[in-house]
């Protein structure tokens, strides 16, 4: 799954970096309504495309992927973002995690081991914050609940298709499916810089999101967690 | 109460129910909401009509002054309303979300079904 929104110039180049490690297996772009072309772009790759009318947000767009994923059975559905800044050689790592049994979700996590990567300040305050806020509420050490750079299995799938946070999921989705009795790892991975395109958290606007998603898990902490579609049997 | 006040306080609240008559008759105002606003504008015209009531509920919320009453009644009505608003922008998001969702997904169908041709009819 690649939701991409206005990444027609990095999108070409994520792809071929994914057939050339994955030559074979589906590959779902989800335009988010972008303006530049970028279904266009996809048009010429060889990939499914999930073209949205108009603007969701990641979050309805990575839910869109979920929801195809959850409708053709698939058994793990991989979460990859558009614009380059995730590797193909590294999915391969969260593959062998959701394969061995031992998690229901796994998170490419950028600072699990000390590393290079430096982000930004505001950026690395933001993370930081919903990273001790996760690890809190779910007492347990959560090092990067920002990634976008995820693999889920079935069960996960399924429920995620139904219950997938708004237009800054990442932080929120790994307080409701801990809670919600998903077991959840995280792996070291490595990431590029981004190459194309703006973050779509640009800085004015990280300050807002930062307050929504954190109003989010604050209340959806204090809520009944939600029930796994296989407990409801 | 003033006569000035309750005149004005009388002309204000038939101009909201003449205004949501309007918007009714023009087909602009679904009819939960047209109640809602009818009832609000009753309310405040009964109110202004009757001094006897006005004052006895001033008395009860203990209140100096008779007309804000009027006042606190405009504004708490207001303020339900648009938190009414606010519930219902949030759902039809949601609907709206999931639509465009589902038409992603059937536009492939669709476009799937148009590339294999479906085989000729007898067949």
């Amino acid at each position: 799954m690649v939701p991409a929104y206005n990444e027609s110039e990095s999108l070409p180049g994520t792809i071929a970096d994914l057939r050339e490690h994955y030559p074979k297996t589906d590959i779902i772009v989800i335009n988010d309504g972008s303006t530049d072309g970028t279904a266009e772009a996809a048009l010429g790759l060889e990939v499914t495309l999930l073209d949205l009318p108009f603007n969701l947000g990641i979050g309805g767009a990575v839910q869109t992927g979920l929801l195809y994923a959850a409708r053709h059975c698939y058994d793990i559905a991989v979460q990859f973002d558009g614009d380059g800044q995730h590797r193909a050689d590294e999915v391969s790592k969260l593959l062998r995690a959701i394969q061995s049994g031992q998690c229901d979700a796994v998170i490419g996590s950028r600072f699990l081991v000390p590393s290079q990567y430096r982000p930004p300040l505001m950026r690395r305050i933001g993370i930081a914050a919903f990273n001790t806020v996760n690890s809190l509420i779910l007492s347990r050490r959560i090092s990067d609940s920002t990634s976008g750079f995820r693999a889920y299995n079935r069960k996960t799938i399924e429920f995620l298709a139904q219950n997938y946070p708004h237009d800054y999921p990442e932080p929120e989705s790994v307080m409701i499916l801990c809670r919600s009795g998903f077991r959840i790892l995280e792996v070291q991975v490595e990431m590029r810089e981004r190459q194309n395109g703006q973050s779509s958290i640009t800085f004015l606007r990280s300050i807002y999101y930062m307050c929504k998603v954190m109003l989010a898990i604050l209340i959806g902490a204090t809520r009944r967690p939600l029930r796994r579609p296989m407990d409801e049997i | 109460m003033k006569s000035e006040i309750q005149i004005l306080a009388i002309l204000g609240s038939l101009a909201v129910l003449l205004l949501v008559i309007h918007l009714i008759r023009r087909r602009m105002l679904r009819e939960e909401y047209a109640l809602l606003w009818f009832g609000g504008g009753i309310v405040l015209l009964v109110l202004s009509l009757w001094r006897g009531l006005l004052h006895t509920v001033a008395g009860l919320v203990g209140v100096a002054y008779p007309p804000s009453v009027l006042l606190l009644g405009v504004i708490a009505t207001g303020f339900l309303v648009s938190m009414h608003y606010s519930v219902s922008l949030s759902r039809l998001d949601q609907q709206n979300k999931r639509l465009a969702q589902e038409l992603a997904l059937l536009r492939l169908q669709v476009e799937k079904a148009a590339e294999t041709p479906a085989p000729a009819a007898g067949e």
